[in-house]
């Protein structure tokens, strides 16, 4: 679904990625995992045409390179932006309006909105109420329901569990695992390296722009050299 | 869902029409020329700060030259008069018009920029603006263009000594500024809008094109700021680059709505019912001498808004507009 080949990118005059090649099957969760600055965010940033890249990126047989930020979303990639990037002013409901903005005239655009209230009842809850009021992990379920909205079928997530409470983070973990067994691809990138590769098909481990390795998420999570990696050692 | 929203709006709808009802039955009981005066300018103002509204507050870019797109809509509608004798009451869309497509020609480059950046550029193009039809003799240059007095009637905009029709002008005027901002607080492009406002980034990533979404905000604003000034023209009989263009009319446009609120529907007219008045009295009270005296109130009015109600003045009535940040 997803074929990046030769990926370089510069990110604020650094190079942050340089060369890297990854690879993701339809219905497959993958993760990618490494230190801060390795590279994780620019990757996603990349991919959802945010920043200039060199080498080539394809999703569905469409050539990503050049293609305008706004209609690779079109095309079918959500993305779960770092920090969520709410529209703090704005309802839950707006938020997730918003999300359904590219769906023109489409009878089935707010579709969607009850498969969210499934995943994440507490939106439906606080509907009216503005993004700013929402606690951390309710503020990261209506920026993934909001991605959901787009109706992608590569959803991008860089580091959901971000500034969330434990227990939370299980309840969007899940919830990222229901997703794709709905037949929506997942990239993942965290910096939690356990939980990510608990609910990874695959992984890729970066270390400072590049892929240092990859494999079956159970192997990598059981492997000594990951730690190294990992660790940035 | 769709009912909370629906409801919310159908309220606004009825609460402008109450108002509207109001605002034509009101003024038939007030005999005094100044008194009308004062309506028709703020009424004309609360329009035109609901057509920056429309740019500056749902889609977050600060104009300051939208005296330029006013400008325009007079000189074209008053010229297409003069010297085509097209009658106003066309000319006044195709100046509105005019008004839209300046818009467009600014953003084109401008919106490349962002934030304090667009507007500085405003600024610019609005001086540019005014120095271009100062100097520029097929428009009459510093000297201005007379609009020639003609039968009171419908088709040429014109009714004489007779002050109430000009009011129930803009206040039609502002009625339409104030249904197009409501229309697009529900439509798809004004959650572009506020979208783009509020993080571009964001915004991109939800498939929202950022550049459309500026151009077609600033169009419309450009559009009714134009059709604002050749009405505007229309009531004064005489424009000259200094009375239609001068850069102290990009600040009265973009005032009220500051003033009142900026992204709501009703912060505009709001801050137009208080500005305008103000600014009436204090020039003719103080004369030739009052110009700088109502600088220093605007000052000291946006001081106190800032400080003490940052989202304007439409802010002290009850519960905050839902969806208006």
């Amino acid at each position: 679904m997803l074929r990046i080949d030769g990926l370089s990118a510069s990110y604020r005059g650094l190079k942050a990625l340089q060369g890297v090649t990854l690879e993701v099957a339809k219905g497959e969760i993958v993760a990618v995992v490494g230190a801060n600055g390795a590279g994780k965010s620019t990757l996603l940033k990349a991919i959802a045409g945010q920043v200039a890249i060199e080498g080539s990126i394809a999703f569905d047989g469409h050539d990503l390179r050049g293609v305008k930020a706004h209609m690779i979303t079109r095309l079918g990639v959500g993305l779960v932006p770092e920090g969520r990037r709410l529209f703090p002013r704005l309802s839950v409901e707006d938020n997730l309006r918003l999300g359904a903005y590219a769906k023109r005239g489409t009878e089935d655009r707010f579709k969607p909105l009850g498969l969210v209230f499934e995943l994440f009842p507490r939106l439906q809850e606080r509907l009216a109420q503005r993004a700013e009021t929402l606690s951390g992990g309710e503020q990261q379920m209506l920026a993934i329901g909001r991605a959901l909205m787009t109706q992608p079928r590569l959803l991008m997530l860089d580091e959901p569990s971000q500034g969330i409470m434990p227990r939370l983070v299980d309840d969007i973990l899940a919830a990222i695992t229901r997703i794709r067994a709905l037949g929506v691809t997942i990239l993942l990138v965290e910096q939690r390296l356990a939980e990510a590769l608990e609910i990874a098909d695959r992984a890729y481990v970066l270390q400072t722009g590049r892929v240092v390795m990859s494999g079956p998420a159970k192997e990598i999570a059981s492997d000594p050299a990951v730690r190294r990696a990992y660790l940035g050692m | 869902m769709e009912n909370f929203i629906t409801r919310r709006r159908r309220r606004e709808l009825l609460v402008a029409a109450g108002l509207l009802v109001f605002a034509i039955v009101a003024p038939m009981a007030v005999k005094d020329v100044t008194a009308l005066n004062v309506i028709i300018l703020s009424l004309l103002f609360a329009g035109l700060a609901q057509a920056w509204n429309i740019i500056g507050g749902y889609c977050g870019q600060i104009s300051l030259g939208h005296a330029v797109y006013f400008g325009m809509g007079s000189y074209v509608s008053t010229l297409l008069y003069v010297q085509a004798g097209l009658p106003p009451s066309a000319g006044i869309f195709i100046g509105g018009a005019v008004g839209g497509l300046a818009a467009l020609l600014v953003g084109w480059p401008c919106f490349r920029l962002s934030g304090h950046y667009y507007a500085i550029a405003t600024v610019v193009v609005g001086e540019i603006g005014y120095l271009l039809f100062l100097n520029w003799d097929y428009v009459g240059g510093a000297t201005g263009v007379y609009i020639p007095i003609a039968k009171p009637s419908l088709i040429n905009l014109q009714f004489g000594k007779d002050k109430l029709p000009y009011l129930y002008l803009t206040l039609a005027f502002v009625a339409a500024t104030w249904l197009a901002a409501w229309l697009i607080e529900g439509s798809r492009w004004g959650y572009a809008w506020r979208a783009v406002k509020d993080d571009v980034v964001a915004a991109r990533s939800l498939g929202v094109n950022i550049f459309a979404s500026k151009m077609a905000a600033s169009a419309i604003s450009g559009f009714f700021t134009g059709l604002g000034g050749a009405i505007y023209g229309l009531y004064v009989g005489y424009i000259d680059p200094d009375s239609v263009m001068a850069g102290h009319f990009s600040i009265l446009i973009a005032l009220p709505a500051v003033l009142g609120g900026v992204g709501t529907l009703w912060g505009p007219i709001l801050g137009a019912a208080l500005l305008i008045p103000l600014k009436e009295l204090s020039s003719s009270y103080l004369g030739g001498s009052g110009r700088g005296v109502d600088l220093m109130l605007y000052g000291a009015m946006i001081i106190i808004v800032a400080l003490a109600r940052p989202q304007g003045l439409v802010s002290l009535f009850g519960r905050r507009k839902h969806g208006a940040p």
